[in-house]
């Protein structure tokens, strides 16, 4: 199947030769940067990732599931990191978490049905400063009120350009190798 | 007051700017560093005093010493940027204001122990300070402060910046390198240290930002002159972050004798109208409390210590009388239950039994036993847990418990 | 022959050569430090904490299976705060795990006066049985994390890299890429993974079956291949 966007899946394939030549070294960085593109790393991408770093297919998901800033599943366009340690809780982030909650009709670490926004409760962020403070993929809201929240959520929707991983089929599945 | 050093620039300088950095002392700590030989910089740092601002509080000089005189090549400089402590927002307010310092420090750094790579390891949610890092490292590059013969001297040094991605554990310093040698970061057995087996298991030195952020400034003015700045065991300034019920929320440069009181009612502007101070967490999630009664309390590790407290990242997160302090204590457990890497026993299985029992104990419903649960599981964790994550997750509940700052409900 | 050091153990002086781990001296001494991620065949790990030891002078304990004696090191293999800690290791090991064939587990769960009803109020870790391939399940209720399987089937012995770690903490557990079926991974089933785990979480498939009450013959005729 020919994918929509050809020149988003070759920025995918540059990212993985540059990172090839560092091997194992060169998995964590090539998976953040795939993934800014891609949405969420997908089995099949983890394969033609591990064959191109030569790294085994089971490290590179051992990795994923370690770290909870990559995704193998979809996730929603919009990622809503809400801060609840505790500064952030000393000024409110409890309310204002309901609050977000109730307007999105999401419980904390669910997507909305059409896969459009992600909701989830996070340790310390490190802007104490700016308590409560909110993560919108990385847009940054602190000190945050739900309305503003919300009006910048409908924003990101209405200016993010969609995932690659919403629109098109993994590059495994349409180009065999590249590198 | 003593003027800031460490945010000297912060706010004052466009942090994008390689021609404000330098016109701002940048860069001059470095070209002074080429004309000496590197013995002398590891000298200096050793005379400084200056100690390890990530929160163990280890000598600088010391660990530049051991690296430099390991015989193996390569060796690396890493920046731990990974600042994911509960209430610890003050590197971030480096990188993102004054982010060629850490270039300069570490360019420093490298020349003094003999290394020819460095890594900055930044957290994966500061993603201002990661691309004012990029930019940084990049403009420095063209400027000929990083890469082959710098400055036209015979030392080359480079610089590569990775992201993490979400694991506070990651700020340990084995774990880091773990991440970086692209592994689930999980933390290794010490010894060996990293200064003889750290990163790629070749000697690295391994330094917080805000340490290297005090280095071109022991340079440029001298040991003696830092240990005037401080106390006797801790010279040198210190960021503090202030968060919580505080009017003005915010990282502040003190040096450590400053009393907590100072800090909270003076430069943070104390409380808003109403509130009283029902209890300070210091320290960081892996921190302790100290009561409104301690607040006299100067923040030199000695006077700490005596509190039964740590200074550790410098997070000072105030708690008013309004807020239920047991859901404070629900939240550091949930932290550390959900931040455990899980290879060792104590601290995979203990830090989750506490979290559980934190959640018994903050709803009134307790079973007969739980704190002696919570205190056997803590002993353990200290004991026995690989890395300083399970040695300090049970410190600040015990501290709660310890001082009477939360009453424990009976059992039904 | 390496130079002599000399230390105390549990009030006994030895000498011992400077490369030798704790574990090594005190087992020559006869003296019984438990164990349970230690393999000899493998390369340490130090997740267990079980074989900790209370070394004077240091902040916190130490694993003897890794830890190198060191000349006048005055250590003790069963102080107060070792034995809290080996209790307490296996108590939240048995409220997670299924320790019904460890022995050598509930053997130190007496020892070291263990109660393993202590924290049964708490969450354990439930997974199906992956029954998924005709040579062995896995059943990783009664898996207590050692790493033997990984590292048997990474670097340690046989270079097939199917296993890893997933999840972290408590979450952590043994799985494939993608938790795929064993067929669908790179396992060539040499079954050496099944021979190191100490606790049945992996078993062959006709011993499992036996256990089942399943007569062998018949056993062998349902392990049938995958699709």
């Amino acid at each position: 199947m020919h994918s929509p966007q050809p020149e988003r899946w070759q920025q995918v394939d540059e990212i993985i030769q540059r990172w090839a030549t560092h091997g194992r070294s060169g998995l964590l960085p090539c998976l953040l940067e795939v993934q800014d593109i891609t949405g969420y790393l997908s089995p099949e991408l983890c394969a033609h990732i591990a064959r191109h770093l030569r790294v085994p297919e089971a490290d590179v998901y051992g990795l994923i599931s370690f770290y909870s800033l990559l995704y193998d599943r979809p996730v929603g366009r919009v990622v809503l990191r809400v801060c609840d340690d505790v500064p952030c809780y000393v000024r409110g982030s409890s309310e204002l978490l309901n609050a977000l909650q109730e307007a999105l009709g999401l419980e904390p670490n669910k997507t909305t049905a059409d896969g459009a926004i992600t909701l989830e409760v996070h340790p310390c962020l490190g802007r104490c400063e700016r308590a409560p403070f909110v993560l919108i993929n990385d847009d940054e809201i602190g000190p945050a009120r739900a309305e503003d929240v919300l009006a910048r959520v409908q924003a990101h929707l209405q200016s993010a350009p969609s995932t690659l991983s919403e629109r098109a089929e993994d590059p495994a599945a349409t180009e065999e190798g590249t590198g | 007051m003593i003027a800031p050093i460490l945010l000297r620039r912060v706010g004052h300088i466009d942090p994008e700017s390689l021609a404000d950095y330098e016109a701002y002392e940048g860069f001059r700590a470095l070209r002074q560093v080429l004309m000496r030989r590197p013995e002398q910089v590891v000298e200096m740092v050793k005379a400084s005093g200056l100690r390890g601002r990530g929160g163990a509080l280890f000598p600088t000089g010391v660990k530049w010493e051991a690296v430099a005189r390991q015989p193996r090549r390569p060796k690396y400089v890493v920046c731990n940027a990974d600042e994911s402590e509960p209430g610890t927002f003050k590197d971030r307010v480096l990188l993102e204001g004054d982010p060629f310092a850490v270039v300069e420090a570490m360019v420093i750094a490298g020349y003094a122990v003999g290394a020819s790579k460095g890594y900055i390891y930044v957290r994966g949610e500061y993603h201002r300070a990661y691309t004012r890092l990029s930019r940084a490292v990049s403009v420095a590059r063209e400027a000929g402060y990083l890469g082959t013969h710098i400055l036209g001297s015979d030392f080359s040094f480079d610089i590569e910046i990775r992201r993490g991605a979400g694991a506070y554990v990651c700020g340990e310093e084995t774990a880091l390198f773990e991440s970086i040698e692209g592994k689930r970061g999980m933390p290794r057995q010490k010894p060996p240290f990293p200064t003889e087996q750290g990163l790629f298991g070749q000697p690295t030195l391994i330094n917080n930002v805000e340490t290297l952020a005090c280095i071109p400034w022991i340079v440029r003015s001298g040991p003696a002159w830092f240990r005037e700045i401080g106390s006797p065991a801790m010279p040198g300034p210190k960021l503090f972050c202030v968060s919580g019920a505080v009017q003005r929320p915010g990282v502040y440069e003190a040096p450590v004798t400053i009393t907590l009181r100072e800090l909270i009612e003076g430069m943070a502007g104390g409380l808003p109208s109403g509130q009283e101070v029902q209890a300070i967490l210091v320290g960081g999630a892996a921190g302790a409390f100290a009561t409104p009664e301690e607040m006299d309390t100067p923040l030199t590790p000695e006077a700490l210590q005596a509190i039964g407290v740590p200074l550790g990242s410098g997070a000072i997160m105030v708690i008013d009388h309004r807020v239920p302090l047991w859901e404070v204590l629900r939240r550091v457990a949930r932290f550390f239950a959900h931040e455990s890497c899980g290879k060792c026993y104590p601290c995979q299985l203990g830090t989750y039994r506490q979290w559980e029992i934190v959640e018994r104990l903050a709803r009134g419903e307790p079973l007969p036993g739980d704190v002696e649960r919570l205190r056997d599981i803590a002993a353990t964790m200290a004991d026995a847990s690989i890395c300083g994550l399970g040695q300090t997750a049970a410190n600040a509940i015990l501290s709660a418990l310890e001082k009477g700052l939360v009453s424990v409900p009976t059992p039904a | 022959m390496k130079d002599q050091i000399t230390l105390t153990i549990d009030g006994q002086t030895v000498r011992a050569t400077p490369d030798a781990t704790i574990m090594e001296v005190a087992d020559a001494m006869g003296l019984s430090i438990p164990r349970l991620c230690y393999h000899p065949h493998l390369t340490p790990n130090t997740v267990c904490r079980l074989c900790v030891v209370e070394w004077e002078g240091a902040r916190t304990l130490v694993p003897a299976c890794v830890a190198r004696v060191r000349e006048g090191a005055v250590i003790h293999t069963a102080s107060p705060r070792v034995q809290r800690a080996r209790r307490v290791i296996l108590e939240l090991l048995a409220s997670t795990v299924d320790l019904s064939e460890s022995p050598t587990l509930l053997a130190y769960a007496q020892a070291w006066g263990a109660d393993l009803r202590r924290f049964e109020a708490g969450a354990r870790r439930q997974f199906p049985l992956y029954d998924d391939n005709p040579f062995y399940v896995r059943d990783y209720n009664k898996c207590v994390l050692c790493w033997r399987c990984v590292q048997t089937c990474a670097d340690d012995l046989q270079y097939t890299y199917a296993l890893t770690l997933g999840g972290r903490g408590f979450h952590s557990h043994i799985t494939t890429a993608f938790n795929r079926p064993m067929p669908e991974t790179t396992c060539v089933f040499c079954g050496n993974c099944v021979a190191v785990c100490p606790t049945g979480a992996l078993k062959g498939k006709v011993a499992f079956l036996v256990q089942q009450g399943t007569p062998v013959p018949v056993a062998l005729w349902r392990a049938r291949p995958p699709r």
